[in-house]
């Protein structure tokens, strides 16, 4: 089970509310001021990288986002319905995400519909 | 005069929303945008907004003053990357001011840091005569 789960409209302006909740939930998990730092970004970054791919292909289904703070890793996984060809935005934005999470991995969603982001923290 | 998204309004020289405040003003012959706030996917096409207006009026020597802000994503970068763009092929220059760790790290981790001259202080900025991080004449 997730601590937290958020789900959201692929709009633009609900990426910061998920930064907000992703850090919340890592600041009261003991995480230190850097790496709440770096899960900002970098959630903000995977959500981003979902809303675009939403908006570009016309899909309007909800985005995922599940906190998980009960292992041994802070992990965050952001599912959206999408099927989005990679792209120049795409690049930077996973290149950015994997210089700040411990771990990445980049799927599809189930059944091959959407894509799912993971992202993790060693505590 | 109504631009960008949403229901942000434009007065000349001043744009501001709730994530993002962004003024501008003459410094001599350099222009000084001061951004404060989140630069990010949402707010980032209102600083694209005004980094055009002032290359579309003339204005090529751009500094921008990014002490007040508090969060910059790959969108973000992507808007100063364009600004940079526009600028250079006006023989122009845009120079940041950035002292934060956490926002000189987004520069770091994607390599731009070899990209833009950032200086440490606005006055920093506003001496500095050359127009490549190196330090060169470009």
């Amino acid at each position: 089970m997730n601590t937290v789960a958020l789900t959201f409209q692929p709009a633009p302006e609900h990426v910061r509310t998920a930064r907000l909740v992703a850090v919340a939930v890592a600041r009261r998990a003991g995480l230190d001021e850097a790496r709440l730092d770096e899960i900002r970004l970098a959630v903000g970054e995977v959500c981003a990288r979902a809303v675009r791919r939403c908006l570009t292909t016309g899909v309007l289904g909800a985005v995922q986002v599940e906190i998980d703070d009960a292992g041994p890793l802070f992990g965050i996984t952001v599912t959206d319905g999408a099927a989005a060809p990679d792209d120049d935005d795409e690049a930077i934005a996973l290149a950015l995400v994997r210089g700040l999470a411990d771990s990445v991995t980049v799927d599809e969603g189930p059944g091959g519909v959407g894509g799912v982001v993971c992202i993790r923290w060693a505590r | 005069m109504r631009c960008g998204r949403g229901s942000v309004w434009a007065r000349p020289g001043k744009e501001e929303s709730v994530e993002l405040s962004v003024t501008s003003r003459q410094e001599g012959d350099r222009t000084v945008i001061s951004v404060s706030g989140e630069i990010d996917v949402y707010t980032a096409p209102s600083l694209r907004e005004r980094l055009n207006e002032l290359v579309a009026s003339g204005y090529y020597n751009l500094v921008v003053d990014m002490e007040g802000v508090e969060f910059l994503d790959s969108t973000g970068l992507g808007v100063l990357v364009g600004g940079l763009k526009r600028v250079r092929s006006h023989d122009g220059t845009l120079r940041l001011v950035c002292a934060q760790e956490k926002i000189l790290k987004v520069f770091r981790i994607t390599g731009l840091t070899k990209v833009f001259p950032i200086h440490a202080t606005l006055a920093e900025a506003l001496a500095d005569s050359s127009a490549t991080p190196d330090g060169s004449a470009g």
